[in-house]
C-alpha cells in the first residue's frame, strides 16, 4: 500500500459537492459505451447464447488462454532472474542491464512483431543470412504461436521485472541471512524464503502482463495468430453484421475480468506483513564467482533480443532505404495526426482525471471511491472492446461525433485515465492536507486553495500523468484503427498497414520514430533513478545502530 | 570445510574460550575506516557476554563477522579450537552453528510461529512437534503456534525469535540490540526472562547492545568497544570501579570528562578542585589529565563566592533524582544529578564537590 497523506489524516468531507456530479459524469462516459455494447448483444435478432456458445467461440478462446499462459509463465522466468541478478549479485554494469529490462515497455507490440517478421520470416533478414553462410535454405516458421508468444515475452517481461525487483528490494535481508544462520543453504534460503516472499509482486506482474497479452492486437495480427482481438477485428472489418464481433468482445471482457477476479482472491491470502520496524540494511552483493559469465551472457541476450534488436533492425531498415533510394521518408501528415492525437487525449484525459484523483484522496466517501473504481475499467478493458463499444454508441446514440477524431479522443480517454488517475493519486497523496487547511484558516475558499496551493504542488504529478497518456496514444493501435475517420492515419496505423503489406522500409522509418520518441525520456529517466538508488548507501553500511 | 556442527564444546578446559577473535579486521566498501579494526574478544564456555558500544563502534559488525554475513580480511575467528574465519577461509553462516537474533527479529512473515521456529530443526518433520511446542513453552509462548508473526506484540515476537534461534541448539547464541524496539517497561523483564532462558538452555551469548543499564545488568562478563576494537573487558562492578580509560570510564556511568591538573592530592579542573583516584598508577604534580565527572558522584554546594562561576542552567525532574546542567567559565555545560530533595533554581551560582569516599577518576591525557 502507498504511504502518504490519506490514511487516517483525513476525515471524508460530508456532503455532495459540484466535484461529485463532474465524477459521475467522468464515470458516466467510462462505464456507458460498455454497458450499451452488453444490452445490443443481448437484444441482438440471433440469441446471443448462439452467437457466443459456438464451437469457433471456444476454439479463440483456447487459443488465447494458451498464449497468455505461455507468455506469463516465460515474463517470469526471465524477470526473476534477471531482477534477483541486478539487485543482490555482483554482476558487472548492474545498472545498465536493469535499465534495458525496463525499455523494452516502450516498444509497442506491432514494432516488435514487424522487427520478427522482418528478421525472422521465411526469406527475412537471419534466414537471408544462415543462407549466405551455412546455406541455410529453411528456418522454423516464426508465424502464429510462437512468434507471438516469443514476441509478447520479450515486450511484457519489465511488468513482471519492475514490481519484482521493487519487492526484492524492500525486502529485509535479515530474513534470508536469519534462513542461512538456521542452517539452509543458498538454493533452500531462496526456495523457502525469498521465492513465497516475492509472490505477491509475481502475481501482480503476472495479471499486467496476462491482461497486456490478452488485449494485444499488433503482434498477434501481424504474426497470424488468431486471439480474440484479431478475429473481433476480422469480423468487424469484414463481416456486415457486427453482432458475432459484440459477442466475441464480451467474451473477452469476460476472460479480463475473470484475470482480474484471480488476482483480487490470490491477494486476499497472502496478505504479507513486514515484521520489522527498522530500516532496510544495504547488504553486500552476493559474489557470483564463476556463475558471472552464464549470467552475463543470460542478461546480454535478453537485453540484447528485447531491445537491441528492434532498434538494430529498425534502423538497418532505414538505413537500406535511404541507401536504395527508396520512398522512406516520414508520412508528415501521419506524424502530425500522431502529435494531435497525443496531445488532445493528454488533455482530456488529464482533465477527467484530476476531479476523479481529488475525489478518491480527499473526499473518500462511497460516492467518490465508486467513481475512481469504475474509472479504472480501461484497465481491463482490451482496446479493441473499447473501440467496437463506441462504434455502436456512436452509431445510435453520439451520432455527430460518429467517424470523428472527437470519438476516438474519447476512446483514448477511456483506455488511458487509469494511467493519468495513479500519477495525480500518487503526488496528491503526498500533499499534506494539513497544508490545505492552513490556506483555508487564512481566509480562502476551496477554489482559491485548490488553484493557488494544490494545483501547484501536484503539478510534477499531473504533467507525468499527462506525458504517460501521451505516450500510450501515440502507441495506440486496434481503437485508431477501427474509429480513426476514414483516410485518417497515425504512425502506429502505418507502420501496422505497410507490415500488412510488406513495405517494410516504409514501416521502419514510423516504426523508429516511435521507439525513440517514448524511449530517450524514460531511458533519461531510468538512468537517473538508477544514478540516485546506487548513490544513495549511507556510510555506515551495517547500519545505524552497529 | 570445517563445519562446527562436529564440535564438542564440553571437551574443552574450562577456561578455555568457546569462541575466539583475534586481530579482526572487516571493512566495509567504500568505508574509510575499518568496522572491526584488530578486533581481539574470548569468550568463555557458558557464559553470559555483552559487548557494549555507541552507534557506529562496531559491535553488529562483531556479531556479523561471528555468524558468518560478513567475511574477515585477517586476524581469525575459531569456535571451539576451530577456525571458522581469516583470511582465507569462510565457514559458510549455515554451517557455524552460531543462532543468531536480530534486532528486528526477521521473523518470516509468510510462516506461522510454529514454521518459523521449526525452520532451523533439520529433523522438524519427524521429531514431531513436541520438540517445537517444547521451545515455545520455553518462552512461555505454548498456544501460539498457529499464529503469524504480525498477529503477535513485539515483546511476542522477541520470544518466538528466541525460540527460533535456540531451536537448532547452537553453540553460541548471538543478540543483536534485542530489546531496542520494546518500550521501556517490557524491556526491564524481557531482559531478566532472556538471560534466564538462555541460562536454562546452557548457552553461551553474547548480547551486543548501546544500553549501558542492559549491558551492565545482564552479563557474566561486559566488552567495551569503540571504533571497531574492545577496549577492555571485565565483570561489571570491576568495569566499574577499575575502568581503564577516560573512554571506558564514560560509558560505564553517565559522566562528564573534563581537562584537569595534578595538583599534589587534588586535581584542578574548570569544575572545580577534587579528590582524585588514578586507576593506571601515580601521577606527577602538573601533570595534565582527563579527569571523568561521573553525574551521581557530584554534589551541589553553596556559591562561597570569588573565583570561577558556575551557574545552574537547567533543571530536569527525573523522579528520584534531578539532573542540573551547571555551566563552567568556559561556557560548557556538564550534567550533575542529585537527589530530588532541596530544589535548586536556575541561575543559582553553585560550588560543585566530590565526596571523600568517591574521588574522580584521572587518566593522563592522550596527546
Amino acid at each position: 500500500m502507498q504511504t502518504g497523506f490519506q490514511l487516517g489524516a483525513i476525515r471524508p468531507r460530508g456532503g455532495f459537492t459540484l466535484l461529485h456530479l463532474v465524477g459521475i459524469a467522468i464515470a458516466a462516459l467510462v462505464l456507458l459505451p460498455i454497458i450499451y455494447l452488453a444490452i445490443r448483444t443481448f437484444s441482438a435478432d440471433a440469441s446471443a447464447a448462439d452467437l457466443i456458445f459456438r464451437q469457433r467461440t471456444a476454439e479463440i478462446l483456447f487459443r488465447s488462454i494458451l498464449l497468455v499462459g505461455l507468455v506469463t509463465a516465460g515474463s517470469i522466468s526471465i524477470a526473476v532472474p534477471m531482477a534477483w541478478l541486478t539487485l543482490r549479485t555482483n554482476l558487472p554494469l548492474r545498472n545498465l542491464w536493469t535499465v534495458g529490462a525496463v525499455l523494452p515497455l516502450v516498444i509497442p507490440s506491432f514494432i516488435g512483431a514487424f522487427v520478427a517478421v522482418i528478421a525472422l520470416s521465411p526469406r527475412g533478414m537471419l534466414q537471408d543470412l544462415l543462407d549466405v553462410l551455412f546455406s541455410v535454405e529453411r528456418i522454423p516458421d516464426i508465424f502464429g504461436l510462437p512468434g507471438a508468444t516469443l514476441v509478447l515475452v520479450l515486450l511484457t517481461f519489465p511488468y513482471v521485472f519492475i514490481p519484482v525487483r521493487a519487492s526484492l528490494r524492500r525486502m529485509d535481508p535479515a530474513l534470508e541471512e536469519m534462513s542461512r544462520n538456521l542452517g539452509h543453504g543458498g538454493f533452500a534460503t531462496f526456495r523457502y524464503v525469498t521465492f513465497p516472499l516475492l509472490k505477491p509482486a509475481i502475481s501482480a506482474g503476472a495479471v499486467l502482463t496476462a491482461l497486456y497479452t490478452l488485449s494485444d492486437f499488433g503482434a498477434v495480427s501481424l504474426l497470424r495468430y488468431e486471439t480474440f482481438t484479431w478475429a473481433i477485428f476480422v469480423q468487424y472489418d469484414t463481416a456486415f453484421d457486427r453482432s458475432i464481433a459484440a459477442a466475441l468482445s464480451l467474451v473477452l471482457v469476460a476472460v479480463a475480468l475473470g484475470i482480474l477476479a484471480i488476482d483480487i482472491a490470490s491477494r486476499g491470502q497472502g496478505r504479507y506483513h513486514r515484521s520489522t520496524v527498522g530500516s532496510v540494511r544495504p547488504t553486500r552483493p552476493i559474489e557470483l564467482g564463476r556463475w558471472r559469465w552464464p549470467a552475463l551472457a543470460f542478461v546480454s541476450v535478453v537485453v540484447a533480443l528485447s531491445l537491441i534488436a528492434p532498434l538494430g533492425v529498425v534502423t538497418y531498415w532505414v538505413v537500406r532505404g535511404v541507401a536504395r533510394g527508396e520512398e522512406v521518408g516520414l508520412d508528415w501528415t501521419a506524424f502530425a495526426n500522431s502529435l494531435q492525437a497525443g496531445g488532445l487525449a493528454a488533455l482530456f484525459t488529464t482533465l477527467a482525471a484530476i476531479p476523479v484523483a481529488i475525489l478518491a484522496v480527499r473526499h473518500r466517501d462511497l460516492l467518490s471511491l465508486s467513481i475512481e473504481r469504475a474509472s479504472y475499467l480501461g484497465f481491463g478493458l482490451p482496446g479493441i472492446v473499447v473501440a467496437l463499444a463506441l462504434v455502436f454508441f456512436g452509431i445510435n446514440v453520439f451520432t455527430p461525433i460518429y467517424q470523428t477524431r472527437s470519438l476516438l479522443v474519447v476512446a483514448y480517454v477511456i483506455l488511458f485515465l487509469p494511467a493519468a488517475i495513479s500519477a495525480i493519486r500518487a503526488s496528491l497523496m503526498q500533499v499534506n492536507p494539513r497544508i490545505e487547511e492552513a490556506a483555508r484558516g487564512l481566509g480562502k475558499n476551496s477554489w482559491h486553495v485548490g488553484f493557488r496551493i494544490t494545483l501547484p504542488l501536484v503539478m510534477p504529478g499531473v504533467l507525468a500523468g499527462a506525458a504517460t497518456v501521451f505516450l500510450l496514444t501515440m502507441k495506440e493501435l486496434p481503437a485508431t484503427l477501427i474509429l480513426g475517420p476514414i483516410g485518417f492515419q497515425t504512425l502506429a496505423t502505418d507502420i501496422w498497414g505497410f507490415t500488412e503489406e510488406a513495405f517494410f522500409a516504409k514501416a521502419a522509418v514510423p516504426a523508429l520514430v516511435l521507439i525513440l520518441s517514448s524511449g530517450i525520456p524514460t531511458a533519461f529517466l531510468l538512468f537517473r533513478d538508477a544514478q540516485l538508488s546506487s548513490s544513495n548507501s549511507p556510510e555506515d553500511p551495517a547500519g545505524t545502530t552497529s | 570445510m570445517a563445519t562446527a556442527r562436529n564440535l564438542n564444546p564440553s571437551g574443552l578446559n574450562k577456561d578455555d574460550p568457546l569462541l575466539e577473535m583475534s586481530d579482526v579486521c572487516v571493512t566495509y566498501p567504500g568505508a574509510a575506516s575499518p568496522a572491526l579494526d584488530n578486533l581481539s574478544l574470548a569468550v568463555r564456555p557458558g557464559e553470559f557476554l555483552t559487548i557494549l558500544g555507541q552507534s557506529g563502534s562496531g559491535k553488529t559488525t562483531a556479531l556479523r563477522a561471528i555468524a558468518g554475513f560478513e567475511r574477515i580480511e585477517s586476524g581469525h575467528l575459531s569456535i571451539g579450537g576451530q577456525i571458522i574465519a581469516d583470511a582465507r577461509t569462510h565457514v559458510k553462516p549455515e554451517s557455524r552453528r552460531v543462532g543468531m537474533v536480530f534486532q528486528d527479529y526477521a521473523l518470516f512473515p509468510h510462516l506461522s510461529v510454529m514454521d518459523n521456529v521449526a525452520f532451523g530443526v533439520p529433523d522438524a518433520a519427524s521429531s514431531g512437534k513436541a520438540s517445537i511446542t517444547q521451545a515455545l513453552e520455553m518462552v512461555g509462548l505454548g498456544g501460539y503456534e498457529s499464529r503469524f508473526p504480525h498477529e503477535l506484540s513485539g515483546g511476542q515476537q522477541q520470544r518466538v525469535a528466541l525460540a527460533r534461534s535456540l531451536a537448532p541448539d547452537p553453540v553460541i547464541l548471538l543478540l543483536d540490540e534485542p530489546f531496542s524496539n520494546l518500550d521501556r517497561q517490557l524491556r526491564g523483564t524481557l531482559r531478566r526472562d532472556v538471560r534466564e532462558i538462555v541460562e536454562s538452555h546452557g548457552t553461551t551469548a553474547i548480547l551486543v547492545t548501546h544500553d549501558r543499564e542492559e549491558a551492565l545488568g545482564m552479563a557474566d562478563r561486559v566488552a567495551i568497544m569503540q571504533s571497531g576494537r574492545v577496549l577492555q573487558v571485565g565483570k561489571p562492578n570491576d568495569l566499574y570501579s577499575g575502568a581503564n580509560s577516560s573512554e571506558v570510564a564514560q560509558l560505564i556511568a553517565p559522566s562528564n570528562t573534563v581537562r584537569g591538573r595534578i595538583a599534589g592530592p587534588y586535581v584542578d579542573t574548570e569544575a572545580g578542585r577534587f579528590r582524585y583516584r588514578s586507576p593506571n598508577g601515580p601521577l606527577g604534580n602538573g601533570v595534565f589529565v582527563d579527569a571523568v565527572l561521573r553525574a551521581h558522584d557530584l554534589e551541589l554546594g553553596p556559591w562561597e563566592g570569588g573565583g570561577a562561576i558556575r551557574t545552574v542552567r537547567y533543571r530536569e525532574y527525573q523522579g528520584e533524582f534531578t539532573e542540573y546542567g551547571i555551566e563552567l567559565p568556559s561556557l560548557r555545560q556538564i550534567y550533575v544529578r542529585r537527589r530530588s530533595i532541596a530544589p535548586l533554581e536556575i541561575g543559582t551560582r553553585v560550588m560543585i564537590t566530590a565526596p571523600f569516599d568517591r574521588p574522580v577518576l584521572v587518566f593522563p591525557e592522550q596527546p
